[in-house]
């Protein structure tokens, strides 16, 4: 199961609707920080290449296609990473952070033998597949997705 | 209870106790009126003015109060450490003891907590402050003041939908502290010197450094 | 900053209070005078982190210097401020890492650590590096890039780190790296184990080097130094320490480097730094092991993770002889370079 972490910084406090009376008087010019979220609403189906199991949970992971800047500047910035049971149609529900990076790439691999490690040593092999979304940003977005590359991660794929 | 919530009302019970007028200083004799003793003692009498600055690692600071009736002692401060941290405040203090050799003074504050840099941050601050100060001979007063401050962090979340843009605000609370040591000297009726050691405490920073300060302190009556 | 150069004169100031007499290189072990190479430290350019790094870092630096963190890794991150750190440890020669992992720990360049190795190249050595993130299209001009900064630019060897590079150890897409490296005779150090840093990969196709097997196997001839042991950084554990420790009995390419695991941060107790120790030398594996510290880090870091090494080394029973090897010769006899003489 990837685990790629992502250091945030900021508040940790509970969700407070009541300060919206504060905003007449800060203006939010007193916020500490504005975070944009850009809501995306992904559908679609993600399949096994023929021969393969039907069956086996499948790990996606969603990645930013670029971000940085200057020498800096690399792709497969990491967002998040969700499961659904099975090869096949599937909806999620993405918050996009606006702040880290541009344009989105799907990667999906199908955890055969449930050990969540990509082809680990001397268990089965693996297949992996991605897709990079265009034209983004968009709010609805329909993937088909094939899983053919045996032992592939993200970075073996894209950039393509 | 919310964490939040908490905090405040235990704030305000303290900044009640500060400026409660049954926590009054006596009537009687009390530390000479010298900018100096006033400035870290705390409080000025009516119609007297004080003022200070310092400079130092990694704190600088300027302080200006004006004494008006029945001990109260209305100031604005600015405070930065090494120009990243910028702190300005408004304030009241209060003398609760005053006696002729020891002042102790409390303080309320309310401000701003501005940040700059890769940690930066911003936010409303109010901050508890005590000051103590005693008379060791015609021109020495050593002084303590301890200072704990609640800043709270305001992030707004703009969430864009297909069918709009819906804003929401969340709070953190953030805590730091300040410890200051030291001595001052009378240098004449209307001008004090002082050195000082502090002792940080920030919210989120497993070490701090101690840092140090040389002040002036100047006032008088209009 | 308007402010800056007060500041840093102040820090140096500080730093270098008493060093004014010049060191003396080396330690002393049991009466016997002994040279040291830390062969594991990372100049940089605080601008070439990305944020979330810069973050992480200042958040991890003594009030108030994490107001300040540019200029506070500016007084250590350059060749003189390592040197200055290397001297109060007594440290006869150091090894400067090039590094590019833009989307984690950041960019110290080929030609960064060549101008820095250049400030005293007696006593500094530097290992290349090459970018991996666009590999498919890029990977013939990486690969030229980091032959001329080995065969050019005077590079003994070359750096990797998949955790950060974000690729995987048995993807033999990669594998041009090694035989670059074995063909012109240049060890390759690569990090083992998890890694603190925000956003680094923590799967162990990633981190265990278990995973590099085919690679070593495959090619004899490159010497594979396995940096860090397999440490678990996020969990201060021993990790996959067994793996690197079966690799090393079992290739005789293979090296080990204990560098950061026994550190403060790292290993608060000192328990893990002297299992470590004793272990390599349980596995008859001295004469494989090379010492380094990962830093500078922060002021004293570097001779403070030199004591604690020595310490875990003389509480395992290593003779003076072992400890020699393991601070000095097996470094020059890898990277056939000149004895060091106390």
């Amino acid at each position: 199961m990837s685990s790629r972490s992502r250091a945030v910084l900021g508040s940790t406090g509970v969700r407070a609707r009541q300060w919206l009376w504060a905003l007449p008087l800060l203006g939010c010019s007193g916020c500490n920080q504005t975070i944009e979220i850009y809501q995306v609403e992904l559908n679609g189906a993600v399949q096994a290449t023929a021969g393969s199991p039907a069956t086996g949970p499948v790990s996606v992971e969603l990645f930013h296609a670029s971000s940085g800047e200057g020498e800096l500047a690399h792709p497969l910035e990491f967002i998040e990473q969700f499961q659904i049971e099975t090869p096949g149609e599937f909806n999620h529900t993405l918050n996009y952070p606006t702040t880290g990076g541009d344009g989105l790439v799907i990667y999906a691999w199908q955890d055969r033998d449930g050990d969540g490690v990509l082809c680990a040593l001397g268990r089965e092999v693996e297949l992996a597949g991605l897709v990079e979304v265009t034209p983004f940003p968009v709010h609805e977005v329909e993937i088909d997705l094939l899983m053919d590359q045996p032992c592939a991660g993200p970075e073996a794929m894209f950039p393509p | 209870m919310h964490r939040c919530t908490g905090r405040l009302l235990v704030f305000l019970a303290g900044a009640g106790f500060v400026l409660h007028p049954t926590v009054r200083a006596a009537e009687g004799a009390s530390l000479p009126e010298h900018p100096a003793f006033d400035m870290h003692g705390g409080g000025s009498k009516p119609g007297s003015w004080a003022g200070g600055m310092q400079a130092g690692f990694p704190w600088q600071a300027v302080h200006l109060q004006y004494g008006l009736e029945d001990g109260w002692t209305p100031f604005v401060e600015v405070s930065s450490a090494l120009l990243q941290r910028n702190e300005p405040s408004i304030g009241l203090a209060l003398r609760w003891v005053d006696r002729p050799r020891v002042r102790v003074t409390g303080e309320v504050l309310l401000g701003w907590q501005v940040q700059t840099g890769v940690l930066a941050h911003s936010g409303p601050s109010m901050a508890l402050r005590v000051r103590a100060a005693a008379w060791v001979g015609r021109r020495i007063m050593p002084y303590t003041a301890w200072t704990t401050r609640h800043t709270l962090l305001i992030d707004r979340t703009a969430l864009e939908t297909a069918s709009g843009t819906e804003t929401s605000l969340t709070a953190g609370p953030r805590w730091d502290a300040l410890g200051v040591v030291g001595v001052a000297f009378v240098l004449s009726p209307r001008v004090g010197l002082e050195l000082g050691v502090e002792y940080p405490r920030t919210d989120g920073s497993t070490v701090t450094l101690p840092g140090v300060h040389l002040g002036l302190q100047f006032g008088g009556r209009p | 900053m308007r402010h800056s150069w007060p500041v840093i004169g102040l820090l140096s100031l500080l730093m270098n209070a008493c060093s004014s007499e010049p060191a003396e290189l080396g330690i002393y072990v049991q009466g016997q005078h002994l040279a040291v190479v830390d062969m594991h430290l990372h100049p940089g350019e605080w601008s070439q982190i990305p944020p979330d790094t810069q973050a992480f870092l200042a958040s991890r630096f003594p009030f108030p210097l994490n107001l300040i963190p540019e200029i506070a890794a500016s007084v250590t991150l350059s060749g003189e401020g390592i040197l200055g750190e290397m001297d109060k440890a007594g440290i006869h020669a150091g090894v400067l890492f090039a590094v590019y992992a833009p989307q984690t720990v950041g960019i110290a360049s080929n030609e960064l650590v060549g101008e820095q190795v250049a400030v005293d190249p007696e006593r500094l050595y530097g290992l290349a590096s090459l970018r991996v993130d666009r590999w498919n299209t890029d990977a013939d001009l990486e690969l030229q890039r980091l032959e001329e900064a080995i065969t050019t630019y005077g590079m003994i060897g070359v750096k990797l780190a998949h955790a950060h590079m974000h690729f995987r150890m048995d993807d033999a897409r990669y594998f041009g790296i090694y035989e670059l490296a074995g063909r012109l005779g240049a060890p390759v150090y690569l990090h083992t184990g998890t890694s603190p840093f925000p956003g680094t990969s923590r799967e162990p196709p990633y981190t265990d080097p278990a995973y590099l097997e085919d690679a070593i196997a495959q090619y004899p001839e490159t010497v594979f130094i396995l940096g860090h042991l397999g440490y678990d950084f996020e969990n201060h554990a021993l990790g996959t320490l067994e793996h690197c420790l079966r690799l090393a009995r079992d290739y005789p390419n293979v090296y080990l480097e204990p560098s950061a695991l026994g550190s403060v941060g790292s290993d608060p107790e000192s328990v893990n730094l002297p299992k470590v120790m004793k272990a390599i030398r349980d596995a008859g594996l001295v004469d494989r092991t090379l010492y380094g510290s990962d830093g500078p880090q922060s002021p004293g870091f570097v001779n403070t993770y030199l004591q604690r090494t020595v310490t875990a080394m003389t509480a395992s029973g290593y003779t003076v002889n072992e400890v020699r090897a393991v601070l000095a010769d097996n470094f020059t006899r890898i990277f056939h370079l000149p004895a060091i003489q106390p």
